[in-house]
């Protein structure tokens, strides 16, 4: 495995060595590692000192199940501080397929061409991009395919990127070939944007599958892992509702985002949530299905193809954060709108959950009626079109938030919240609070566990936990979901690495990993200028009680502050 | 009144298929002092209450809860993520 290095000024390339502080790190790890040892973390995160990097995680390349994922990093546009975000689909595997153990875009072009970076065993090729220009995301993987081959991975912004907005992701091709898997969080896509690729194309037919250093032993502990997340419960519940399992067990606990996070109960809950969904899309049937996998490999398939009434596809997939932050927290019941914003979203390129979020946002400030879909798409439509305001709104809640003086904006670190109210369930409300990625889902979820969430003097333990166990999940290529498998046979981690690598690893390798993620990322955020207080949520949830539970962020400072004091 | 009617909210793999449709939530009348592992047991629901979550008024009961007239038992198998 190599380190890829470019230049997006001078378009030269160079295969380098990894260095040996890099060696055992993968995914979140390595970026956050990376960035401390080559960003100045003062940077301006689109000016040519900032770096986009790829990095496979650490089981990449084996068609693990669910464990194929590929992490997007960089200094954050967004909320100014480190950054990871992760993709499902094809493009881990196939950077794995070509040795590729982190590619490091570096610098900025002098002029304004557009450029498609291909891939292949022989290194890298700038190639002209300008008649993909404006294209989104649909579109442009459709031409890429034709021009490259089916077998291709692809890496993609929309329009959203190309022009620097802060709320844009990077999409990826999934098995199907849809550029449907978004590594959606923390503007990223502004940052590709800004070296002015509108895709890396990966084509890894001469490529070749990673080296195993004990394949009996990798073997063994592969059907281990996979036999424990075949029998979990939850890889049943996903595979047949998808994500949007969640919706009632959110609102069951008061903590259903409702009209821009002021309510936790959504009267249209029943309309919206994934039992319904299921029916629906059974009945719809044609090319509606309920379930389906982003990566080749993944025994989960909590993907979905979401049909409208004639059995033709509006979007795959449609998930649980899309329908909380365009549905209930729009004040919106009908799925197939929600559906169809999403897609348009994603075809610009767009992160669901900042845009939801800035909508309802937009909503509170007179820009649209709750519950108004038909005037939420047209909203979308601005940020297609480029006016003033589309600008404001596709730079996600926090930018609509102060452009139209709204005091109720669900952000931290300028990044929104996903579909969780941290009022109702607050350990994740902790979560979103001292992550160093800002408010996000998958940094350390706590409304499975069984505790009662409105009790403030319990909950920085529990998000302490699973933030660990993430970041490691992160830094392994593992999806979320595979963490139910390794939960059952936490061993198979060690013997998984040490039979792909010939390492030896700590028996906790996971935490080892997830604790050196978190430490490294609070290190560069604290060079960026962040302090306690950008560990805070937003400051009217302090005060404002959230219906039905009537209840106020309430976990002390001291809890936020030494959550990780002894990692 | 020594007699209660309560309401289970039955989610996702936990709802039944029927021919007649979909079956989201059952009414039961139960006895004051009984617990939701009897109640379940009466109704014939099997749950693992290791991997089900059951909330009551928005927070987490055990088993052994005892109901009040009207409550709505959500019985939730227990997730996740989005």
């Amino acid at each position: 495995m190599n380190v890829w290095r470019i230049d997006t000024t001078k378009q030269t390339f160079a295969r380098e060595e990894v260095p040996s502080t890099w060696e055992q790190l993968g995914g979140r790890a390595l970026i956050a590692r990376a960035l401390l040892d080559e960003v100045n973390p003062l940077c301006d995160p689109l000016g040519p000192f900032n770096k986009l990097i790829l990095a496979p995680g650490l089981l990449v390349g084996h068609m693990l199940s669910s464990c194929d994922r590929i992490s997007f990093g960089g200094k954050s546009p967004l909320t100014g501080g480190v950054k990871e975000s992760n993709a499902g689909g094809t493009t881990g595997l196939k950077l794995v397929y070509l040795g590729i153990k982190t590619l490091l875009l570096e610098n900025v072009p002098q002029d304004d061409r557009w450029w498609v970076l291909y891939l292949s065993k022989d290194g890298v090729k700038f190639e002209p991009a300008q008649d993909l220009v404006g294209l989104g995301v649909y579109a442009t993987a459709e031409k890429l395919l034709e021009r490259y081959g089916k077998d291709v991975a692809i890496a993609l912004i929309g329009p959203a990127g190309e022009r620097r907005q802060l709320a844009a992701g990077i999409q990826n091709l999934d098995k199907d070939r849809v550029p449907s898997r978004i590594a959606a969080r923390g503007g990223l896509g502004a940052v590709m944007g800004s070296k002015q690729i509108k895709a890396i194309v990966i084509d890894a037919k001469d490529g070749v599958k990673p080296e195993i250093k004990d394949l009996e032993s990798f073997k063994t502990a592969q059907k281990r892992f996979t036999k424990s997340l075949m029998e979990h419960p939850q890889t049943k519940i996903y595979a047949d509702y998808g994500t949007n399992a969640m919706p009632g067990m959110s609102d069951g606990f008061g903590g259903m985002p409702t009209r821009n996070f002021s309510a936790g109960h959504f009267e249209g809950l029943e309309r919206i949530r994934g039992e319904t969904m299921r029916e629906l899309l059974l009945q719809r049937g044609g090319e509606a299905e309920t379930t389906h996998a982003c990566m080749p490999g993944c025994t989960i398939r909590c993907s979905n193809v979401y049909a409208d009434e004639n059995g033709k596809s509006i979007v795959s997939p449609l998930e649980y954060e899309t329908v909380g932050l365009l549905g209930p927290n729009l004040g919106i019941d009908n799925l197939d709108m929600i559906a169809r914003m999403n897609y348009e979203i994603n075809d610009l390129g767009l992160d669901t959950i900042d845009i939801g979020a800035a909508l309802g946002v937009a909503a509170e400030a007179g820009l649209m009626e709750f519950g108004d879909s038909n005037r939420a798409m047209e909203l979308i439509q601005e940020i297609r079109q480029g006016t003033v305001l589309g600008r404001v709104l596709g730079n996600g809640a926090a930018v609509t938030g102060r452009a139209f003086n709204v005091r109720r904006v669900p952000v931290v670190k300028g990044q929104a919240m996903s579909a969780y109210e941290p009022r109702a369930i607050k350990g994740t409300g902790v979560t979103y609070a001292t992550s160093p990625q800002g408010a996000d889902h998958t940094a350390g979820l706590t409304i499975r566990a069984k505790i009662d969430h409105l009790d403030p003097k319990v909950q920085a333990e529990v998000s302490k936990t699973v933030q660990i166990n993430m970041a490691g999940y992160d830094s392994l290529g593992a999806c979320v979901f595979a963490g139910n498998g390794f939960a059952g046979v936490p061993e198979t981690i060690k013997q998984l690495i040490e039979a792909r690598y010939g390492w030896g690893v700590a028996e906790n390798f996971l935490q080892v990993l997830g604790k050196m993620a978190i430490k490294l990322e609070r290190e560069f955020n604290r060079r960026a200028g962040f302090t306690a207080a950008d560990d805070r949520l937003p400051e009217f949830m302090k005060y404002e009680p959230l219906p039905p539970n009537n209840s106020v962020f309430d976990v002390p400072e001291e809890d936020l502050d030494h959550i990780f004091d002894q990692l | 009144m020594n007699k209660l009617e309560v309401t289970f909210q039955l989610h996702t793999v936990l709802q039944i298929e029927t021919p007649n449709g979909r079956v989201t939530t059952l009414q039961y009348q139960m006895q004051r002092g009984q617990t939701i592992e009897e109640a379940l047991m009466a109704l014939g629901l099997a749950i693992d209450p290791e991997q089900t979550l059951i909330v009551v008024n928005r927070q987490n009961v055990e088993l052994d809860y005892q109901p009040k007239d009207g409550d709505v038992i959500h019985l939730i198998p227990a997730i996740a993520g989005g």
